[in-house]
């Protein structure tokens, strides 16, 4: 089974992020779980939302305790708690950060896990015109593709249909490719 | 064609109503009940379902409205959580008095305060004397399969009593999950319109229904009437099970699922989403230590399986109840009814509760094993000094 | 941010029962550490934005303003509100060609406000108080050519308290205003009114004095400061054989003498080369002197540049206009005019950035029998009389920079005389711009700066009453212009815009009566309700109706609505019902 967790911000798309991706996920013929963690929902607060899928049916309904793949969709998040916190060793950490990584260096993490970055608000304002808060959440999607290579972009952009109108897909879609396309791991 | 699809259990119910062609929805919505609201009005306006949608300004006037609704002949859903189900309590006894079927999706959410959007079951515990038949399900393939069996269950001239279809807000309306959408045409042919042969409001035969009366007519009687139904209503859940698992391919066990009882010498019994974790520890100690633990997924609360569960249990050496509610000063609602129909001479079961999950707290499958082995190391105790535990509380 | 750890260490604290306080997480818990302000990220401010019409407004007005007034029926103070940024909204409710009205965010629902219509009838009214001269300064400008433009710059330096003389080579004042527009689009009536209205300030007037000529450069440029505002009046010939003809005669040159009542021969069958508004005018005024015109225009009607409104006339006037033909010789038979030789064009594709290019027909040559040729194919700046030294002309206007300042120092200019664009709203605009410019020269104000804190947009234009009285909002101003995706349109009805009436053409084309009747109170009040007030709280109480947390209040002396930041928390709900996009989330700690 993987355990994936999605760090966002109200508004920013985590939980519609998370349900696309469970989608995908059972568009390949998987079995998928997905579900936000509540608290008070307002604009611009944390969210966090989360992915399970299996090849077998999912049992358990306990939170994630420690995911092997987290996705930061704001990198501000940090200021906050750590949210690599309690990421799974060898697990993956795709990070929204302009740069190339080298202030990454500094988050304590789990051991051997693989960072990566994508300047998903770049891509969003890019894509979505200038927002308070960018929608960086599809991009994420393409680069959670690239980096964990067992949910095929094409399966995002199928999921897509069920979460926006006719007239939002095809930006959509190129989110996702663009995600896909701009990942940079870090060394 | 049945199709399968990523849903959330609220998402679920609102399918399950489709397909129930319900044909009056009155409702106001209540975190975490309100997608299930939201849904139902979306089939509504795209022509999906042909239903009135009443928003109403209260809870309490939800049910003066579903219940008039159902009086006219229509078959009605609603919908509601927490405080809301609370606000309707007085006219829950109205629906079940005048012996409407009515069906509700109670999205279990915690009674505060403290406040929080998260479920136990204390909201419809609490609403165990009100004369509804009330089943607790466990993921959303459930709570979709179970709303045209509801309506079945209630319909059936032998009960005529409301049913609710009891699941957790959050980690089960909130979840999304493969769910199978049945065949419109086959839960046609499973569950026929809505013909009520009893009282129907009808505009050329005014009528007032629910008036007052005097002690020496005809309320003990009416009462007992009510105590009947609900006693045969077991008997039709069951064949409804049995004809749904023969339409559908799905069996969920009628009032009450058992696995692994033979020859078990602790039976783990609870109810709601908790089941998946319980069924998964207790497998997971008879395959791997090969212990003679059995298990419970209790799903019909009212009408209360005493006589089947006691024959179900008779043989066992403990019994444990976890369960997400309680009633303070005294225990949980499933073990004070489980306590009364083990009340025997001989052979009776050591019987454990264990509140847990109060206020959306994680039941996690380690706490569920420790709870398990706990029980079995005092399986042949004579006697238990605190068999209501507490089991969550930080620093007890 | 970091407050989020303080919302009560009771939140996030994992007590054990021993040590959580009795009761605490339910019952006696004092509000001030409740305070759910705590939990925000995104702060809801009341703010005011700019809306699309004020910005397109060369002139600056304060569109939304004075329809705010005008919805309430309160049209003095809407014509207060007209008159703290232009002289003369007579004018401009009845020949501007109305930028606002194409910006109008209800042009994407229904149909754009009549606010030219609604301009008119506020500014033919009377104004609750008159503007007043500021304090006196020791400065004195001279100002020359009495247009919109030199008339608009004197009358906010009088408000900016300096010593102005206007000097006009005509014998009245009013410059094209006057000259060039006939009176049944503009009543001297109204131009006067507005005129007086600003000489009632104290500017001094000095006609019939022609500078270069009557009053040398030399002693005008020992003047604190300088405003040209002379206008185009050398017309461009049409560049055809046989154009010098007597019977050849310029459009304007025969405007004015038309608006200032001197006798002007026109013969039965005249031809109008020409399509902006001074060939329209022509054919019209012609044809209220009893002759037969037809305009000659070498592209479309789509590309006609006089306003859409005045071309439609023109036709209902039963005016011929003769499209995609350019003339190409004058023929004389015995001395007189007697026919313009024409060619049928074809459009070619527009160039990028560029109006699509007419190319002749070869073959198409046809002569159409005339008499009387006007040539309107617009204006040059006179360069002789201009002072020496003066650099930088382009296409005949003399170069400025975006504060109206010419190369000279000393030396301001605007209007059509400069390289502005050759409408009256931007003449006005341009001699507003003026006068601030050369306040701030006095001042040693710093322009940018004075751009930034009054501009109306971003379109270059600024209020100067925000300067004199010193107004700005009572809630921030955002640089920002509202757009239909700042609305929320849940709350506009479908309402039909106000027809304004004009008499009917077999009417109208007996004299110079006006052809445009405005409206009446009742008209006007429900026109003005159709504003969607853009940008700006109309108090309509969605924010406080909606708010979940009761956090916005409502304050009833001061009839304004507050955010209670201490329990805010952030939701945005305010801002998403808000029907005027006058409330903008923004991030905490960024504002």
């Amino acid at each position: 089974m993987k355990e994936i967790k999605i760090f966002g911000r109200g508004g920013q798309g985590a939980v519609t992020a998370a349900q696309v991706l469970a989608v995908a996920a059972f568009l390949e013929g998987r079995w998928a779980q997905t579900f936000p963690q509540f608290g008070a929902e307002r604009r611009g607060a944390p969210v966090i939302a989360y992915v399970r899928w299996d090849g077998i049916p999912i049992v358990t309904r306990n939170k994630v305790y420690s995911p092997d793949v987290v996705m930061v969709m704001d990198f501000n998040l940090f200021r906050m708690s750590n949210p690599l916190a309690d990421i799974k060793p060898g697990g993956t950490a795709i990070i929204n950060h302009p740069g190339n990584g080298s202030r990454l260096s500094r988050i304590s993490t789990a051991e051997r896990v693989r960072l990566f970055t994508i300047d998903a608000t770049a891509i969003a304002h890019e894509l979505y015109g200038k927002t308070t808060i960018p929608i960086t959440n599809i991009i994420h999607l393409g680069a959670y593709c690239a980096a964990n290579q067992d949910i095929s972009v094409e399966s995002v952009c199928r999921a897509l249909p069920d979460f926006f109108p006719r007239n939002k897909l095809e930006v959509n879609q190129k989110a996702a490719r663009e995600g896909y396309e701009n990942l940079r791991g870090v060394s | 064609m049945a199709t399968r699809k990523m849903l959330t259990g609220n998402y679920a119910a609102a399918y399950g109503a489709k397909l129930a062609r319900v044909e009056v929805f009155p409702a106001f919505p209540i975190t975490p009940q309100t997608p299930v609201m939201e849904k139902i009005v979306e089939f509504i306006e795209n022509g999906e379902l042909d239903a009135e949608f009443i928003p109403m300004e209260s809870e309490h006037s939800v049910m003066a409205a579903a219940v008039a609704a159902e009086a006219m002949g229509a078959r009605t859903f609603t919908a509601t959580s927490s405080q809301g189900l609370l606000y309707m309590h007085e006219n829950l006894f109205v629906a079940s008095g005048i012996r409407l079927p009515v069906v509700m999706a109670i999205v279990n959410r915690v009674v505060g305060p403290p406040n929080t959007v998260l479920n136990d079951l204390s909201d419809s515990l609490d609403q165990r004397d009100t004369s509804w038949i009330q089943i607790y399900v466990e993921n959303a393939q459930e709570v979709l399969d179970m709303i045209p069996q509801a309506y079945r269950i209630g319909e059936d001239e032998r009960v005529l009593l409301p049913v609710a279809i009891c699941f957790e807000g959050i980690i089960i309306s909130h979840y999304m999950e493969p769910v199978e959408i049945l065949d419109q045409d086959k839960v046609d042919h499973f569950l026929p319109p809505y013909r009520p042969k009893q009282v129907v409001l009808d505009p050329d035969r005014p009528m007032s229904l629910g008036q007052i009366v005097m002690d020496d007519t005809y309320i003990t009687e009416m009462k007992y009437q009510q105590q009947e139904a609900m006693d045969r209503s077991k008997a039709v859940i069951r064949e409804v099970d049995e004809a749904f698992g023969d339409a559908f391919g799905r069996w969920y066990g009628g009032l009450f699922a058992a696995e692994w009882i033979d020859g078990a010498e602790v039976v783990l019994l609870t109810l709601g989403s908790l089941a998946s974790t319980v069924r998964a520890v207790v497998k997971q100690l008879r395959d791997e230590a090969g212990l003679p633990i059995g298990f419970v997924k209790l799903r019909a609360f009212r009408p209360f399986p005493a006589q089947e569960l006691r024959d179900c249990l008779s043989h066992v050496k403990a019994a444990v109840v976890l369960e997400k509610g309680v009633s303070i000063g005294a225990g949980g609602p499933v073990f004070l009814d489980l306590s009364h129909c083990l009340n025997r001479r001989d052979r009776m079961p050591l019987l454990i509760d264990y509140i847990v999950g109060l206020g959306g707290r994680d039941v996690t499958f380690e706490e569920v094993r420790n709870i398990a082995l706990t029980v079995f190391e005092e399986r042949h105790a004579d006697s238990i000094t605190n068999p209501v535990r507490w089991h969550q509380v930080r620093g007890l | 941010m970091s407050e989020w750890k303080q919302v009560g260490p009771d939140a996030q604290k994992r007590y054990t029962y021993q040590e959580l306080p009795i009761g605490d997480a339910s019952i006696g818990m004092p509000s001030e550490r409740r305070k759910t302000g705590l939990w925000r990220y995104l702060r809801p401010r009341f703010v005011r934005r700019f809306s699309p019409c004020s910005e397109a407004c060369p002139a600056g007005n304060d569109v939304e303003g004075f329809l705010a007034f005008a919805q309430q029926g309160r049209y003095g103070e809407a014509l207060d509100t007209l008159l703290g940024e232009s002289p003369l909204p007579g004018v401009c409710g009845r020949v501007c060609f109305h930028p606002c009205e194409s910006a109008c965010n209800r042009g994407a629902f229904d149909e754009a406000v009549s606010i030219q219509g609604l301009e008119r009838f506020v500014a033919d009214g009377e104004p609750t108080s008159l503007p007043v001269p500021g304090p006196s300064r020791k400065e004195k400008v001279a100002i020359i050519g009495s247009g919109p433009a030199g008339l608009t710059c004197a009358y906010h330096l009088r408000r900016l308290g300096y010593e102005v003389t206007v000097f006009e080579k005509q014998a009245v004042l009013g410059g094209m205003l006057r000259l060039g527009i006939p009176t049944y689009r503009l009543p001297r009536s109204v131009l006067d009114r507005e005129i007086d209205r600003i000489l009632s300030l104290g500017v001094k007037v000095e006609t019939g004095c022609r500078v270069g000529h009557d009053i040398p450069w030399e002693h005008l440029l020992t003047w604190d400061a300088v405003f040209l505002a002379a206008g185009a009046h050398a017309a461009l010939s049409l560049g055809i054989p046989g154009d010098s003809a007597q019977e050849v005669i310029s459009g304007t040159a025969w405007l004015e003498a038309v608006n200032l009542g001197r006798p002007v021969s026109v013969g039965s069958r005249v031809g109008i080369i020409g399509g902006g508004n001074t060939a329209v005018d022509c054919a019209r005024a012609a044809l209220r002197l009893g002759s037969n015109p037809v305009i000659v225009y070498r592209r479309t009607r789509n590309e006609m540049p006089a306003m859409e409104a005045e071309i439609e006339e023109a036709l209902q006037e039963g005016i011929e206009i003769q499209w995609l033909t350019s003339p190409i010789a004058v023929r004389r038979r015995n001395g007189k005019l007697v026919g313009l030789e024409c060619i049928r064009n074809r459009l070619c594709k527009p160039e990028p950035g560029g109006r699509a290019r007419p190319e002749p027909i070869d073959g198409t040559e046809f002569v159409m029998e005339i008499d009387t040729v006007i040539s309107a194919v617009g204006e040059t700046v006179e360069e002789a009389y201009l002072p020496p030294g003066l650099k930088g002309e382009q296409e005949g206007a003399v170069w400025v920079d975006s504060w109206g300042r010419t190369s000279l120092p000393g030396l301001w200019a605007g209007g059509d005389v400069a390289t502005d664009p050759r409408m009256v709203v931007h003449a006005i605009g341009a001699g507003k711009r003026a006068a601030l410019s050369i306040h701030a020269s006095f001042t040693g104000e710093d322009l940018v700066e004075l751009g930034r804190r009054l501009r109306t947009g971003a379109k270059g234009a600024f209020s100067i009453d925000r300067y004199l009285n010193d107004d700005l909002p009572g809630v921030e101003l955002v640089n920002e212009v509202v757009g239909p995706d700042h609305l929320n349109l849940h709350y506009a009805e479908p309402l039909e815009r106000a027809a304004l009436p004009r008499l009917d053409a077999d009417q109208r084309v007996r004299d110079f009566s006006e052809v445009n009747l405005g409206c009446d109170e009742q008209r006007a009040r429900a026109e003005a309700q159709r504003c969607f007030r853009c940008g700006e709280c109309r108090g309509c109480g969605n924010c406080y109706v909606f708010c979940p947390d009761g956090s916005v209040l409502f304050d009833p002396s001061a009839h304004e609505f507050r955010i209670d930041y201490e329990y805010c928390k952030g939701c945005g709900v305010c801002g998403n019902e808000c029907p005027t996009g006058a409330i903008v989330m923004t991030a905490e700690g960024e504002v």
